[in-house]
């Protein structure tokens, strides 16, 4: 692996160069994925319309046999088998046997992993309203602000969808912008105020003292499945973090009235359980009052974790100390000097999503205690902190820099092992630890009896630089496919 | 002396030209004869065949038909009559409440006060005969394209007014006041839940015997800016829409969708899934129909395009929609003038039938699509037969057959013959356009 990697980028630039041109010469063609059925390459007896009386024991199952297995959460299964009814895994083993009419798919020389999941994404499926880093396409208004629904802005036939299934994301977390006003802007409708007899927009007069500042705009995610033409069941979960920038951190002033927040929240809680015990014993007063938004009243219960990024040892361990003190679930982004921290990182058990290429320069004259480093990947593996691995850019973009852009996550994670983690924590940095941090771990993420059938074909070992995509499926059915979806048509495989 | 022998020569024949323009007696009977008809009725294309017209109807087609005594005949040899063309989707400008439009800020007594922007989506219900300007400037040149009916809409939502062609006589032009229900939809909350609320609503009504008067609850959700104060008229306006919206879920009128995108496409097949009755028109560009071809295939949709060679989505590589949408079994209609974005009539000029509008042969798209392999009867019924039957006026308009009004086009040859004139274009058995 080592040894390979300086030609590493190169090869890439160079293969999707090529394809790209090549595919341009060609005209892609977006073929809408025809039912699992006819497309796998299926035995010859499997396809055999079966006799209309009895149905035979296998009837709507598929088969994926031959294949090693990357189950991630357990060993690799050499030359196994694994069997698909309802979008479901029924069976993975070496001895199953498979039932007589089920769809076989002969995967005998690939290796089968669950889909990869992308931590940070943006422009995947539903479009920005401010656009993401390395942007593939303009972006336009149709998430709908604060209001509109993801579920009802959803493109099924976004481009960028075959892409990520192309290099093995089956599954983003994919950012909408947050407020009217953008990420970082002030929101607008947070500081006005509806007249009482006219009912006109009031605007507040110039403030005196300066603003306490208002509960910041979280940005809003939702986890969605890349199941391209298919709108049913693409929206897999809307809001899985509640998601302030690091700079709703920052100043003391902040700090307080993000304190001032969660004790309301908590105080909120209380008061509201002894509204209810109350109402049970028969004394029903006015129930309390909300003084926070909901996410942040999700966030005190614990069903979703504050998303933020911390970049220096500094800042990580404020936020680890925060949320201690506070008390609510934590997962950090870009902790370039995660590697100074590991220990504390663990020991609150607060999992990070790392970016192994991305750079944070060090301090003059303290090179060696500050800074990014390679290393990290490695450091955090051993000090027992589960990381994901995200792209340098969030976005599909096919005319930038080679190799920096969401398409590039497999990539990562081979860096991650540069930096010294072990080949399965990388693979496991793609699939259960975003699984996990998403809440999804029960769904996706390994290959095991009762998830979802999110499953890669690959020609080659998933952390290998020159492995393609055969086939991605989602919920056992394939929606990408490499010999059909024209997007590396030409490029040969090993 | 001998110019004014001219000048007396021009103004008789203006004066003939004029007179010819206006022969319109009511049981007069004129008949075409040797004339080549395109029926895009059973019968397809006749050659040498005759045409009776008694007064504003088709009173006889076919290769030896009876001729009236008292008949005016014409000898049409080498000329081609068919249907006039009938546009499914012309989209005009209504002016709303635009000057409350813009977000404004005024002070009030020493106040600053902010005034916010009314949304442009939720304007509500637009009845497009309530604004019918006959006397449009834009109107009178459609004749020379060989247009005879129009069916109008405008941006958002409401009931379209379908209009003959007749700019001699504006008071005569608006044809059918209550048209069919169009709606611009895109893939986000705000719009689709126009949709939804008042196709649940009139759903609802069906079920429960649908006994909800003036009183009732309204189909529009109000929206800010239009919330306060509905009057009696209004409610009374809003009941009658309740009305309109039953008679769509019930099938006895279409819903005429406008789709931005593909996705759009999808979300109104599935928004309509649990409406079985409902008569259901997708207009969208090319392209978006292509993407949702998968799940267009084998549903009862009507689908609108406009005619012409689309690029394949990411590709530059050009494709005929309309042929891959014959193969899959739809019936389409073209639509000549739809602009292929909502959005005022002409507002951006790029699509590609705006392009043909100023020239004299607006069916070179068409023709181009035959080129490329659509079928010639598909084409041309996509242009008379089927918006006609699309937007329920078949009894009375698309094909040549007894009964049928005359609205007639003359070309001296092949329809889709660049090389071919539009001789005279007939609404009623009247000409309104000659050369």
């Amino acid at each position: 692996m080592r040894g390979k990697l300086p030609y590493l980028t190169l090869a890439c630039l160079g293969l999707i160069t090529w394809s790209w041109s090549s595919a341009a010469q060609d005209g892609l063609s977006t073929k809408p994925a025809p039912p699992p059925t006819a497309t796998v390459p299926a035995k010859p007896e499997a396809t055999k319309p079966a006799p209309p009386k009895p149905a035979p024991p296998g009837a709507g199952i598929t088969a994926i046999v031959g294949g090693d297995i990357y189950t991630v959460t357990r060993e690799v299964i050499r030359r196994g088998t694994i069997l698909i009814k309802d979008g479901k895994i029924l069976q993975v083993g070496q001895d199953v046997a498979v039932p007589e009419g089920a769809v076989v798919i002969d995967a005998k020389g690939k290796c089968i992993t669950p889909g990869f999941i992308a931590m940070t994404a943006a422009n995947v499926g539903v479009r920005t309203l401010g656009g993401g880093q390395g942007g593939g396409g303009p972006p336009g208004p149709g998430a709908g602000g604060r209001q509109g629904r993801f579920a009802d802005a959803l493109n099924p036939y976004d481009r960028n969808l075959k892409y990520c299934l192309g290099i093995g994301i089956t599954m983003t977390c994919v950012e909408v912008a947050a407020g009217p006003m953008g990420r970082f802007g002030r929101d607008v409708e947070d500081e006005t105020s509806l007249c009482p007899c006219c009912g006109l927009t009031i605007l507040s007069t110039e403030p005196i003292t300066p603003p306490v500042p208002t509960e910041r705009t979280p940005r809003r995610h939702a986890v969605l499945k890349m199941t391209y033409g298919e709108l049913d069941a693409m929206l897999v979960k809307d809001s899985p973090f509640y998601h302030l920038p690091a700079g709703a951190f920052a100043s003391p002033l902040n700090r307080h009235q993000w304190r001032e927040q969660i004790r309301r929240a908590k105080q909120y809680l209380k008061d509201q359980s002894l509204h209810e015990a109350d109402t049970a014993d028969g004394m029903p007063g006015a129930p309390p009052s909300r003084p926070v938004s909901d996410e942040v009243i999700k966030l005190v219960e614990k069903k979703v974790a504050l998303r933020t990024e911390a970049s220096s040892a500094q800042q990580i361990r404020e936020m680890i100390e925060m949320a201690k003190e506070l008390d609510y679930p934590l997962v950090l982004d870009n902790v370039h000097e995660g590697w100074l921290v590991a220990n504390d990182l663990a020991q609150a058990k607060v999992p990070v999503v790392i970016t192994p290429r991305s750079r944070r320069r060090p301090q003059l004259g303290r090179e060696d205690d500050t800074g990014s480093s390679i290393e990290m990947s490695g450091i955090l593996e051993k000090a027992g902190v589960p990381f994901a691995v995200a792209s340098l850019g969030n976005s599909v973009s096919l005319d930038g820099i080679a190799g920096r852009d969401l398409t590039s996550l497999g990539l990562e994670a081979a860096f991650a092992v540069r930096g010294g983690a072990s080949e399965a924590a990388a693979l496991a940095s793609l699939t259960i630890v975003p699984a996990r941090i998403l809440g999804l771990a029960d769904r996706v993420g390994s290959i095991e009896v009762g998830k979802d059938a999110d499953l890669l074909i690959l020609n080659g070992p998933p952390l290998d630089y020159r492995t393609w995509v055969e086939q991605a499926m989602i919920g056992g059915k394939v929606f990408y496919d490499r010999s059909e979806d024209r997007l590396y048509p030409d490029v040969d495989a090993r | 002396m001998m110019r004014f022998a001219i000048a007396l020569a021009l103004v008789g024949l203006v004066q003939i030209g004029h007179v010819r323009l206006e022969a319109a007696d009511p049981e007069a009977v004129v008949v075409y004869r040797r004339a080549a008809l395109e029926t895009m009725a059973k019968a397809g294309r006749l050659e040498n065949a005759t045409l009776v017209i008694r007064g504003n109807k088709i009173e006889a087609v076919g290769a030896d038909v009876k001729i009236p005594d008292n008949a005016q005949i014409i000898d049409a040899a080498g000329q081609t009559i068919m249907p006039g063309l009938i546009e499914p989707l012309y989209e005009v400008a209504i002016a709303g409440p635009a000057a409350d439009a813009a977000p404004r800020t005024m002070v009030i007594r020493g106040r600053v006060v902010q005034i916010p922007s009314l949304p442009t989506t939720g304007r509500g219900f637009t009845r497009v005969a309530d604004s019918f300007y006959p006397y449009d400037p834009g109107l009178k040149p459609l004749n020379r394209m060989g247009l005879t009916t129009l069916n109008l809409i405008t941006n958002g939502m409401g009931q379209s007014a379908m209009v003959q062609l007749t700019p001699q006589q504006p008071d005569q032009m608006l044809w059918k006041a209550d048209g069919v229900v169009f709606a611009s939809v895109t893939n986000n909350t705000e719009s689709l839940d126009q949709l939804r609320t008042r196709l649940d609503l009139a759903g609802r009504g069906r079920t429960t015997g649908g006994a909800s008067g003036a009183g009732g609850p309204t189909p529009t959700r109000p929206g800010p800016g239009a919330g306060g104060g509905m009057g009696g008229a209004a409610a009374a306006a809003a009941a009658a829409n309740l009305q309109v919206w039953r008679d769509l879920v019930e099938g006895k009128t279409p819903l005429v969708v406008s789709a931005n995108n593909s996705a759009t496409i999808l979300y109104v097949l599935k928004l309509v899934e649990t409406h079985k009755n409902l008569k259901l028109v997708i207009f969208a560009s090319g392209d978006s129909l292509y993407e949702a071809r998968e799940a267009l295939k084998g549903r009862p949709v009507k689908i609108v395009l406009q005619p012409g060679l689309d690029m394949r989505p990411n590709s530059r590589d050009r494709m005929n929609v309309a042929r891959l949408l014959h193969e899959d079994g739809h019936e389409f209609s073209f639509s000549l003038l739809a602009s292929s974005s909502p959005g005022p009539m002409g507002g951006g000029g790029s699509s590609p039938t705006d392009q043909f509008l100023s020239q004299d042969f607006p069916l070179f798209p068409v023709a181009y699509a035959v080129k490329t392999g659509l079928p010639r009867q598909a084409a041309l019924a996509a242009l008379t037969q089927r918006p006609a039957s699309l937007l329920g006026l078949d009894k009375e308009l698309g094909t040549l057959e007894p009964g049928k009004l005359a609205n007639l086009l003359i070309i001296d040859g092949d329809p889709l013959d660049p090389r071919s004139r539009l001789r005279a274009t007939m609404i009623e058995g009247k000409t309104v356009y000659a050369r």
